[in-house]
């Protein structure tokens, strides 16, 4: 069994899906910088997706900075950067302006982005391990 | 590593009839490819032809690194083919189907053979004579994969299947290639629930290769687009805007090119429209492209 919870829906690239997941689990504290993190084999044998699905989504977890291999002993969640990096910040300004830009299409206004952003950040607060839907 | 499944300018013809031509796809080692396509695309002639039932009428093709004209039968040690409807000898149950296969094999496997009819849910004892398509295929799917194949060529092998029963039949076999990797080419019009098993997808139209892509990169930029205001000139839409119909205040399509800037550039190109875009299933998406390339005005590569 995998020690985080993760339900594939069709329609969304698995990939994409495996990476939600793991991020989600790691910032949620379901899974705890230093656990160890499923091989490929067995990520893609639990799943029952093709490993090579598993290869990639692991891959990407590395760049992002969320496991880390470590060559004859496995793979870990990995520790937590000290302080986010100061280019971390100028990446978000760009998912935040496409969020205002589309948000002021449709016509919202900044109160229910706020609460909608605000709920959204309630939900992925650390919690006791496990009791955390995935 | 060199790839295990390639054809190189194949071409086929029955008489006057082209079934393939000038098709080159390539199956990476250890990678899976769906192959799709309207019936009479060009599928099974291309599946027959890789295993050497049918010989090319241009071109080649390869499985293993050994041209299909040249397979010797020990090849099949290492290549598992299910034809569309799979045949199977006259044995009374699974478990003697089974005893019937076994010994062509030198790495048959027991063990594995018994976790697959538990994945299938198909008991060593079900009898065989006049049993349901769904009971013969997976029971041919169990002999086809219990020799840990290298490679498996399956024609439709979801084809006729009811949802619960296609479904264990892809966990049956993510059952061997969730764990050895193993290199897959397989025709079926099921994408979505072969979504956890496929690496690429390649699409035969009128007998030529329209396509082959990564599944992921083909789920990024398909989406249907409801596009609902006064006045819609479908002119206007965007190269990569496929069957494009006429709604009630509106039109809908499927794009093939969505990216982050599809909303910005739909709502400058018509502005006061409103429009809802949502990822459609891969099979309604891939009906709507082969009615696409059917139809008068379209124009072949459309992709």
């Amino acid at each position: 069994m995998l020690s985080f919870r993760i339900d594939l829906v069709p329609g969304v690239p698995v990939y994409e899906q495996l990476v939600t997941a793991v991020t989600r689990a790691v910032v949620a504290g379901v899974l705890r910088p230093g656990d160890p993190f499923p091989s490929v084999r067995t990520l893609s044998q639990a799943l029952r997706i093709n490993p090579n699905t598993a290869q990639k989504a692991v891959a990407h977890l590395t760049t992002l900075g969320l496991l880390q291999v470590h060559p004859g002993v496995g793979t870990r969640v990995a520790q937590p950067a000290a302080a986010p990096r100061s280019a971390s910040l100028a990446e978000m300004r760009d998912q935040v302006s496409a969020l205002a830009l589309e948000a002021r299409r449709r016509g919202h206004d900044l109160q229910d982005i706020q609460d909608l952003l605000e709920a959204e950040w309630r939900r992925l607060e650390p919690s006791t391990r496990g009791t955390r839907r995935g | 590593m060199a790839d295990l499944i390639v054809t190189q300018g194949l071409g086929r013809t029955f008489g006057k009839v082209v079934a393939l031509d000038d098709v080159g796809l390539h199956v990476p080692t250890g990678q899976a490819v769906g192959l799709i396509g309207s019936n009479g695309a060009g599928k099974s002639t291309l599946l027959k032809i890789l295993v050497n039932l049918l010989p090319p009428t241009s071109g080649r093709a390869e499985l293993c690194g050994v041209d299909s004209r040249r397979l010797r039968a020990s090849i099949f040690e290492r290549v598992g083919y299910m034809a569309e409807g799979q045949h199977l000898p006259r044995v009374p149950d699974v478990r003697a189907l089974l005893d019937y296969c076994r010994p062509f094999y030198t790495r048959w496997d027991d063990a594995l053979a018994t976790r697959l009819m538990a994945t299938l849910d198909l008991p060593p004892g079900t009898p065989l004579p006049r049993a349901s398509r769904g009971t013969r295929m997976k029971a041919a799917l169990v002999a086809t994969l219990a020799f840990h194949p290298e490679v498996l060529v399956l024609d439709e092998p979801l084809e006729g299947l009811d949802p619960l029963t296609r479904e264990q039949v892809v966990d049956g076999l993510l059952e061997l290639v969730s764990a050895e990797g193993t290199t897959v080419l397989l025709a079926s019009h099921d994408l979505d629930v072969l979504e956890r098993l496929l690496d690429q997808v390649a699409m035969l139209h009128d007998a030529r290769l329209v396509f082959q892509e990564p599944l992921e990169t083909l789920q990024a930029r398909y989406r249907l687009v409801e596009l609902t205001g006064p006045a819609i000139d479908a002119t206007l839409l965007p190269a990569g805007s496929l069957d494009v119909r006429p709604m009630p205040d509106g039109i809908s399509f499927l794009t093939t090119s969505f990216g982050s800037d599809t909303e910005v550039t739909l709502g400058a190109t018509f502005p006061g429209a409103t429009f809802r875009i949502a990822r459609p299933a891969l099979r309604e998406a891939f009906i709507a492209h082969a009615r696409t390339l059917r139809g008068p005005a379209s124009t072949r590569g459309a992709a």
